[in-house]
């Protein structure tokens, strides 16, 4: 059992547990995050896990974890770890069974108080248009061979089929298409389960939210984004749906066999791995890069259809009801980047696993627009509390290989939210404070109850002490659409 | 999964599944299971067996109206199978 005492402090929002803690580790665990959030952790399983991910062998630096980190399966949720890209190993569970899920940002000139009185309809036909809840079919219809494009191009398929702009695929992580996707490494299950759901929510904690832009922290860099004090933002947040699901369960089951072959040691079968060079690593990887493909285009066709409600519900009103797009993120996924790792270059896998690529200025992946500022970083809050628009910073690529936390974190299980509060009157509660929410299910909206987070401010607090990212913006949300 | 069946009008069907342990078994079983709820399918298990690794099962199927709950995934995250007084019990984490 892990203790407040087997931290090393190096500031205040950076602990360190020692390679040296438990026999096995092949690197130590660096935690950026408030002695609070810490204490507040040590009762579920995040450090123990934190630990046993600290065992994958090949891996460079530092097990890094982020200050919204909960309990996940083997990983737990906000972490980090780059993996030697020669010798180091690939595990999908050190991704996540929502392979690419991830958040996007469009902005808008709309006015608060020009949009106060039409939010309800606003609500009624985000709900209404986007397929949200277990199981639903998506907006798009698609042939096999649409379905197998969207696999290698992502958001170019839909840029081709006119539901996106140049300005959408430039302001994606890397361009909405990552290369090196191949189906061949996909089971049929899974592509049967993907491909009615593109343009879909999903459930659980994935959503469309309306947000007001209620604060700016730094006037340049929300300027560049093109956000505005009291005008309409939109996030939306969902990932590869029951596609990346199976691929994850396909391949944390047909890398178990791999542990032995490869002799590998590891304290949790969740944290089943291959070598990336290995035939077993790299039909992974390519597998993978599929599933995230399809989530970035997933989430351009989500996008597309709130377009189109935003201007049937605000053109009357204003000319300007366009939504911008500021950037779109993965926040679980396995990337190959080159880090400056102990005053070397390293070409490595990072694996984030509810972490965002929060890379710095001037760095050649991040916009050319963004470029002097940072790659914005998007942190959205549970329902019902703040969303934080940041920057990723020089600092934060030599800590966590430019990496960030990426929302408020749970600190109370789903079961234990739902005995806590009814989902009907959380319904009423949050309209009280004025934000309107639609969701399939009630006992789903308790589960995602704002009390069952972390309080994101603090979180945010710990990320910008740390130097992981700074801050830009804070988004109030005034409407949700949930599954 | 809360499943709500609409109607009574069941096709048999037979699934065959083979794995290289108990654990990994268990985890095909339950994500079969999981997909037929995801495509609004409401199972009964007419006949199972288990021999070795190999697992196969006689169902009847209907279409379900609704599933409450979706579950994204079956994980291998401290799963336990244990045999107690002759009857196995399993513990296993679905991840939401």
């Amino acid at each position: 059992m892990i203790t407040f005492k087997d931290f090393k402090r190096i500031s205040d929002y950076e602990w360190d547990i020692e390679k040296t803690f438990r026999h096995g580790m092949t690197v130590p665990v660096r935690v950026f995050a408030s002695e609070d959030i810490i204490k507040g952790t040590l009762d579920d399983q995040s450090f123990e896990q934190a630990v046993n991910s600290a065992f994958l062998p090949g891996l460079k630096g530092q097990f890094c974890v982020m200050p919204d980190v909960h309990q996940g399966y083997g990983f737990p949720i906000g972490g980090v770890a780059a993996a030697n890209y020669e010798t180091g190993v690939i595990s999908p569970g050190g991704i996540g069974y929502d392979i690419n899920c991830g958040v996007r940002l469009l902005s808008s000139d709309i006015p608060y108080d020009l949009a106060a009185p039409l939010l309800e309809d606003l609500a009624v036909l985000l709900f209404q248009n986007c397929p949200s809840g277990v199981g639903k079919r998506g907006t798009a219809h698609l042939s096999d061979k649409d379905f197998q494009r969207i696999c290698f191009e992502g958001s170019k398929w839909a840029l081709k089929n006119g539901y996106a702009t140049l300005t959408d695929i430039e302001f994606t992580e890397d361009n909405g298409c990552i290369t090196g996707a191949d189906l061949a490494a996909v089971s049929p299950r899974a592509i049967e389960r993907g491909i009615a759901q593109a343009g879909s929510l999903g459930s659980g904690n994935h959503f469309i939210e309306v947000d007001l832009v209620e604060e700016i922290f730094d006037d340049k860099s929300a300027r560049i984004m093109g956000l505005t004090k009291n005008h309409l933002a939109v996030q939306i947040h969902t990932g590869s749906r029951g596609f990346g699901h199976q691929i994850c369960t396909d391949y944390v089951r047909e890398l178990q066999p791999a542990i032995s072959k490869y002799h590998i040691n590891i304290p949790d079968r969740e944290l089943v791995c291959a070598p990336i060079q290995s035939k077993e690593g790299q039909r992974y990887l390519a597998a993978m890069r599929c599933a995230a493909n399809f989530a970035f285009c997933n989430r351009q066709l989500l996008a597309s259809e709130v377009r189109d409600i935003f201007e049937e519900v605000f053109s009357k009103e204003t000319s300007n009801f366009q939504l911008r797009m500021i950037y779109d993120l993965a926040h679980n996924i396995g990337k190959i980047e080159t880090h400056n790792i102990n005053g070397e270059k390293s070409k490595v896998c990072v694996h984030r696993k509810g972490a965002t690529r929060a890379f710095g200025p001037g760095h050649p992946d991040v916009p050319e627009k963004y470029r002097q500022i940072g790659q914005p970083v998007l942190i959205p809050g549970s329902m019902g509390t703040a969303s934080w628009v940041m920057t990723g910073t020089v600092t934060g690529m030599g800590k966590s290989f430019g990496s960030c936390c990426h929302g408020a974190g749970r600190m109370m299980s789903r079961t234990k939210a739902k005995k806590s509060v009814r989902g009907e009157s959380l319904l009423r509660q949050l309209k009280e404070k004025g934000i309107y929410i639609k969701a399939g299910s009630m006992s789903g909206l308790a589960e995602e109850a704002p009390n069952a987070y972390k309080d994101i401010d603090l979180v945010v607090d710990s990320a910008v002490g740390a130097g992981l990212a700074k801050k830009v913006a804070k988004l109030r949300p005034i409407v949700v659409i949930k599954g | 999964m809360g499943i709500v069946v609409e109607d009574h009008d069941y096709v048999e069907d037979t699934i065959a599944l083979q794995a290289s342990d108990h654990e990994s078994l268990l985890v095909s079983y339950l994500t079969e299971l999981l997909f037929l709820a995801e495509n609004n399918l409401k199972i009964e298990i007419i006949e199972l067996k288990i021999e070795d690794f190999l697992l196969n099962m006689k169902i009847l199927k209907a279409s379900a109206a609704k599933i409450d709950k979706e579950i994204k995934a079956v994980t291998f995250n401290e799963m336990k199978i244990i045999k107690k007084n002759g009857i196995y019990q399993a513990k296993v984490v679905f991840d939401l």
